[in-house]
């Protein structure tokens, strides 16, 4: 096994061992016994038989497995924001394609006349995603450099963020969740529903990024000069932006608006698999995953049976990381 | 495959960067393009590529319209080396040679693509740091590394702005020694070059651009002529028979900083 094999294979482990923790964290304590006849009976269909096992399976299960759908499809989207606009400061969030997804799914409770479903808030989030997304190459082309280029993204992440606020407010429906949740994120009171909606188009978004992976390691040469050598650049950036749209919208619908996971992720996992796309698109969604998932832990552990919410803890450890990005100048690819 | 630009005109904020501009490159030639600075050699160059459509006039690669050619079959056709290529590639050098195998990468093996990177990185002297960061050498490596990367992607028109723009003298002479064997082996290079002595020892045909037009076009002995050189350059020019080939040798005159008098 490679070098890069053994790392990931570690990054696992570790990442399986949060979950675990996750698991079997909180204000119910829940037996490995229990989890086990949880899982078994909800296979089979049977009823939960103590209120431990239903909470194991209708609040931790859906919870985790959110979170980690969530922060793998961030993280990936991330390394491959990153790949295509050759800079290591491209995020879902710092380009507004997270809050365009927020408001997305926002508009969905705002239109749908009762009980909006949450498929219809998972397929406006992501075509929401998805028309910001493939915008953001308008603003890379007339940006310049990659500095301008995130400044213009940030820009329109909170023009976006406003515009759900201003949507919260005036449609004052109390089926609308709180803006903190199109902020800060937020996987509480997450249903098996939003999962099963969310599935595809995490699944769909993930797909078509790593079926980009060598595109993007030859985009590397800027885009001229790839296009010489024979890549599609158009079709290609657009693969990979309606992926990265579709992708997003489905973690907003399952976590709300998170940001900097997509930053951490591929930033962490790069020294260890290399900056090949094949290797590093993957190892930044199970890097996102088990980070999603450990933000979840501390933000549901901290403040005792009070939760922060989970964007909180991202940015916490994320803005530091863009900070020093941004003051080592490594603004360009190294 | 010959390349031939006909009567192509490139304007650009209200200025003729080319002016009705036609030009051929045979197949097995090596072409050299000279000029001063703002003369439209890279235009033209990118003209050839497809990089950019001519306001008017007509790109072929043999018998094919470059505008009608999609990207893949244009890199099969031509490769292209930029005047301004990127240095902060994170990737191997040997990784960014095997970058030009792109176009070939579903009708070729893995063999095929290794052996045309291992070839293109011994042709450019890449051997000793083929397993290092490309980020990290220095410009005429980088330099190198590109040229090569443009020769693994085998294809029969071989464009180079400036190919050895950063190269010492040894290197300079390597990247053209490699590009003459690949003429002989049938392609055709169109390489736009600054000193004029390496066009006259290398090239087959010297092409002079100025402002926009071509102001004279054959052999280098018979295109440097030293009224015409001087003219162009707006600086005294002489050419005089080099001191081992008798072939032509430009000098410029530095009359006013020649320490001799």
């Amino acid at each position: 096994m490679p070098r890069s094999g053994w790392w990931m294979a570690g990054v696992a482990s570790l990442v399986t061992v949060v979950v675990v923790a996750s698991l079997f964290s909180g204000e119910v304590a829940v037996s490995p016994g229990e989890a086990w006849r949880s899982l078994v009976g909800g296979v089979a269909g049977s009823e939960a038989g103590s209120t431990a096992e239903a909470v194991f399976r209708a609040i931790r299960l859906p919870r985790i497995l959110g979170a980690l759908l969530a922060g793998a499809v961030l993280g990936m989207a991330g390394a491959a924001l990153q790949g295509l606009y050759r800079t290591r400061m491209a995020d879902p969030f710092l380009l507004g394609v997270s809050s365009a997804a927020g408001f997305g799914a926002a508009l969905a409770v705002v239109v749908s006349p009762v009980g909006v479903s949450s498929g219809v808030t998972a397929l406006l989030a992501a075509a929401a995603g998805v028309a910001v997304a493939l915008g953001t190459r308008a603003i890379a082309r007339s940006a310049g450099d990659p500095g301008a280029f995130v400044l213009g993204g940030v820009a329109l992440a909170l023009t976006l963020l406003a515009w759900t606020v201003i949507l919260i407010f005036v449609a004052d429906s109390p089926r609308l969740p709180t803006f903190a949740y199109f902020v800060f994120g937020g996987l509480g009171g997450l249903t098996w529903s939003v999962v099963f909606w969310a599935l595809p188009g995490a699944l769909v978004g993930m797909a078509l990024l790593l079926v980009s992976g060598r595109d993007l390691d030859v985009l590397a040469l800027g885009e001229t000069a790839a296009t010489r050598v024979g890549v599609p650049v158009p079709r290609v950036a657009a693969v990979v932006l309606v992926g990265v749209g579709v992708g997003v919208g489905a973690s907003v619908a399952l976590a709300g608006v998170i940001g900097f996971v997509g930053l951490l992720a591929p930033a962490a996992m790069r020294p260890l698999v290399g900056p090949g796309h094949r290797a590093l698109l993957p190892a930044s969604a199970v890097g996102g995953a088990g980070m999603l998932v450990a933000a979840d832990l501390i933000a549901r552990s901290v403040a005792g049976p009070v939760e922060i919410p989970v964007g909180i803890v991202t940015a916490a450890v994320g803005g530091p990381l863009l900070v020093a990005v941004v003051v080592r100048r490594t603004v360009g690819l190294r | 495959m010959s390349v031939v630009a006909d009567s192509i005109s490139v304007v650009a904020g209200g200025v003729a960067i080319l002016k009705e501009v036609s030009f051929t490159a045979e197949r097995g030639a090596v072409v050299a393009i000279a000029g001063p600075n703002g003369a439209g050699k890279s235009t033209l160059l990118r003209a050839l590529a497809g990089d950019l459509v001519p306001d008017a006039g007509v790109v072929a690669i043999g018998d094919h319209d470059l505008s009608g050619m999609a990207t893949n079959e244009r890199a099969a056709a031509r490769a292209m080396l930029g005047q301004f290529e990127r240095h902060d590639i994170p990737f191997s050098v040997r990784e960014v040679v095997a970058m030009g195998r792109y176009a070939r990468r579903n009708r070729s093996t893995a063999q095929r693509d290794a052996a045309a990177v291992d070839a293109a990185v011994r042709l450019l002297d890449l051997g000793d740091v083929a397993d290092r960061s490309f980020a990290t050498l220095s410009g005429g490596e980088q330099q190198r590394t590109h040229v090569a990367r443009v020769l693994a992607q085998e294809a029969t028109v071989l464009l180079l702005d400036e190919p050895t723009g950063s190269l010492d003298v040894g290197h300079q002479r390597l990247v053209m020694t490699a590009l003459r064997g690949l003429a002989a082996e049938g392609r055709t290079v169109v390489v736009v070059l600054h000193d004029l002595n390496l066009a006259a020892a290398f090239a087959d045909t010297l092409v002079i651009l100025s402002r926009g037009d071509v102001v004279a076009r054959g052999a280098p002995a018979a295109a440097l002529d030293e009224g015409l050189l001087s003219a162009v350059y707006e600086y005294p020019i002489r050419v005089v028979a080099h001191p081992i080939h008798r072939g032509p040798f430009v000098v410029p005159v530095d009359s006013e900083h020649d320490r001799s008098g």
